[in-house]
């Protein structure tokens, strides 16, 4: 099958700076959009509940001695941070007021879950 | 077997290894040596140093003086006659020892400095198939 | 006989090396955000990397040279500056997250924070390699990680609808999220597809001592070690779409994932999590750590080989263990390891072209694979996944953007 050899290929990049300059210029574009992901009212409810869940699962689960004291703990540290962080987000997120309320409701289940699970470590 | 060496393909960038088939770099460059009144003809295998920092990049030369502090450009370069060259194949074999060649001197310079300084650097059950 | 002993070695060896960090990480968020619908994602991932293995082999072992080496040699030291960073950063980066994950799984045992054990961790792969032998450090970590069979038994206890799973193999829209789906598809990708795999397997095939009449163990152990390892990681995602999907459950830590393990199989399924998570985790660490060190040293024609003492190659024991503790830097200093492995799913998954496009172009090349080459079939696979590796090069950045965080 007739395919150029490498030297073909690379005898334009062996060549010319502008071509590895393009190259440089689409990685430096895309090593910048990584840093931000797409976040909305949708998403940061949805994160928050996830928290719930798991904070439920995980009170199961330690009331089985399935899971160690180690992770358990340290899944409810995580917890209280996300809840640090999804208040403001969500407050800048709900734009009308059944928004507003329905965000509340969310992040009190995650509270309860928290203290319930605290308890249950205590 | 084709007759005549491809100088671009067969031994640009080709793997070189010394008398005793050890590795002792690749081939960065060749020299052509002009002579008036005959047509030029290779004389030299350059191997690393600002030889092969320049083919990569202006920033690699930049990089390397970083390294090495130094301005003459001289260091780390090997330059073997093409005389040299005993065997072509998969590697080139030239008939050098590695302890003489500078573009070595680094890989000396980490083994007798950081690597044998290190304990377990001697031994290693060496399994060849 | 012998050479059923080294195969039956190999399709072990890929089997309990599949799994990883990033397979792991992206796999239990697939599952837990789209149940088994991602499940094709990673049967193409893993025939993907099976064919690209199998090349990568069959070129070592018909040219007694490794893909680097070629490389080099065929594309001159300007442009193979171009693949090499284009590996060195990406891997480097899952190199962070795999240290990462051994910490975190330490930290899950101990309750001491993970950012201490990241030093001690690069310490000891370290110390592997520099007093281990190729197949120590190759096939001990693969062997202990068959451990990782331990989400098939899960999965197996929590009576899933197969046919269900059968269903998500072939590729499907989602019905919402389309932008999560996209990124999670290109993340599972970007796990699977990782090039060090295919790098660190063509030096691997080197340090083995494989030729010609190796072919056939090549093909064996590319296709169905990879095959089984596919298996298995697709287990993880079942194992969490069963666990977390019908409970909402996204998954934003890495300690969430003990609880795939945990429900079905109580207190011994979360330890054999913790297991399975430190040894996969480190044998990638030291196998990435090895497959960068294999790419410099051949790419510059040093002396290199993990059979050889440390004195006799020392620019590549050098880099082997500037690159390893490294790496435990960025863990040290407390990086968020799930966010890291994210995003160097994805980077990894933009990477592939350069690795990709010069393999198909080498694997025709008939001075260098003689009666070997690439027939049409090789090429038709060969040049699907390239096109695939420039779609993802284009896609990733975006869907990271629209969908991923």
């Amino acid at each position: 099958m007739p395919l150029p050899t490498l030297a073909h290929l690379t005898a334009a990049a062996n060549g010319p700076r502008a071509h590895r300059a393009w190259v440089s210029a689409v990685l430096c574009v895309t090593l910048a959009t990584m840093g931000c992901a797409k976040k909305d009212y949708k998403s940061e409810t949805g994160r928050t509940r996830a928290w719930t869940a798991t904070l439920e699962l995980a009170r199961q689960q330690h009331g089985l001695r399935a899971t160690n004291d180690a992770v358990t703990r340290q899944l409810l540290d995580r917890a209280i941070e996300a809840r640090a962080k999804e208040e403001p987000l969500l407050a800048h997120y709900a734009k009308s007021d059944s928004e507003r309320v329905a965000a509340r409701g969310v992040l009190d289940s995650l509270q309860q879950q928290i203290r319930q699970l605290e308890q249950a470590t205590r | 077997m084709k007759d005549g060496l491809d100088l671009r393909h067969d031994v640009q960038d080709a793997q070189l290894v010394d008398r005793n088939s050890e590795n002792i770099g690749r081939c960065d460059a060749l020299m052509l040596e002009l002579r008036d009144g005959k047509p030029p003809r290779v004389a030299t295998i350059v191997i690393g140093g600002a030889a092969r920092n320049e083919r990569i990049g202006r920033w690699m030369t930049g990089l390397a003086r970083l390294f090495h502090g130094r301005g003459d450009g001289s260091d780390g370069v090997s330059r073997v006659p093409f005389s040299a060259m005993k065997t072509v194949g998969d590697t080139i074999q030239l008939d050098v020892r590695r302890g003489e060649l500078p573009s070595e001197h680094v890989e000396q310079w980490l083994a007798e400095h950081f690597v044998c300084r290190i304990p377990g650097a001697q031994g290693k059950k060496e399994r060849r198939k | 006989m012998k050479k059923w002993a080294e195969l039956a070695l190999g399709v072990v060896t890929s089997m309990g090396g599949f799994l990883e960090v990033g397979s792991i990480a992206t796999g239990v968020q697939g599952g837990a955000s789209f149940g088994f619908q991602l499940g094709w994602a990673l049967l193409l991932g893993t025939i993907c990397l099976a064919i690209l293995m199998e090349a990568t082999g069959r070129l070592a072992a018909v040219s007694g040279r490794s893909y680097a080496d070629l490389l080099r040699e065929h594309m001159g030291i300007r442009f193979f500056i171009v693949p090499l960073v284009a590996v060195l950063i990406p891997s480097f980066l899952v190199l962070v997250s795999e240290i990462g994950g051994v910490a975190i799984a330490l930290q899950m045992a101990t309750g001491i924070a993970f950012r201490w054990w990241a030093i001690p961790i690069a310490l000891v792969g370290w110390f592997l390699l520099w007093r281990g032998t190729f197949s120590i450090v190759e096939q001990g970590t693969a062997m202990l990680g068959l451990v990782s069979l331990v989400f098939l038994v899960a999965v197996f206890k929590m009576h899933p609808e197969w046919s269900a799973i059968g269903a998500g193999l072939v590729p499907s829209r989602p019905d919402n999220d389309k932008a999560k789906y996209w990124y999670l598809a290109v993340s599972i990708l970007g796990a699977s597809i990782s090039p060090y795999l295919y790098l660190f397997y063509s030096a691997g095939a080197l340090e083995d001592g494989w030729t010609i009449k190796y072919l056939n163990v090549n093909r064996i152990t590319a296709g169905v070690g990879n095959l089984f390892g596919g298996g298995l990681a697709l287990m993880v995602l079942v194992g969490s779409a069963i666990v977390f999907m019908p409970r909402n459950i996204q998954v934003d830590a890495y300690e969430q994932i003990s609880l795939v393990l945990a429900t079905p199989l109580g207190r011994g399924g979360f330890v054999l999590f913790l297991v399975t998570l430190f040894i996969t985790c480190f044998g990638a660490t030291v196998e990435i750590t090895l497959a960068n060190a294999y790419l410099l040293a051949q790419g510059f024609g040093w002396p290199w080989s993990e059979n050889m003492k440390p004195a006799k190659d020392a620019r590549f024991a050098t880099t082997y263990t500037v690159v390893i503790l490294l790496a435990c830097i960025p863990i040290a200093l407390g990086a968020d390891p799930l966010k890291l492995t994210n995003i160097s799913m994805v980077i990894s998954a933009a990477s592939l072209p350069v690795t990709v496009i010069p393999l198909l172009v080498l694997m025709n090349d008939e001075r260098v694979m003689t009666t070997h080459s690439n027939g049409w079939l090789g090429n038709i696979a060969l040049g699907s996944i390239a096109i695939l590796a420039v779609a993802l090069f284009v896609l990733a950045a975006p869907l990271y953007h629209l969908g991923g965080g």
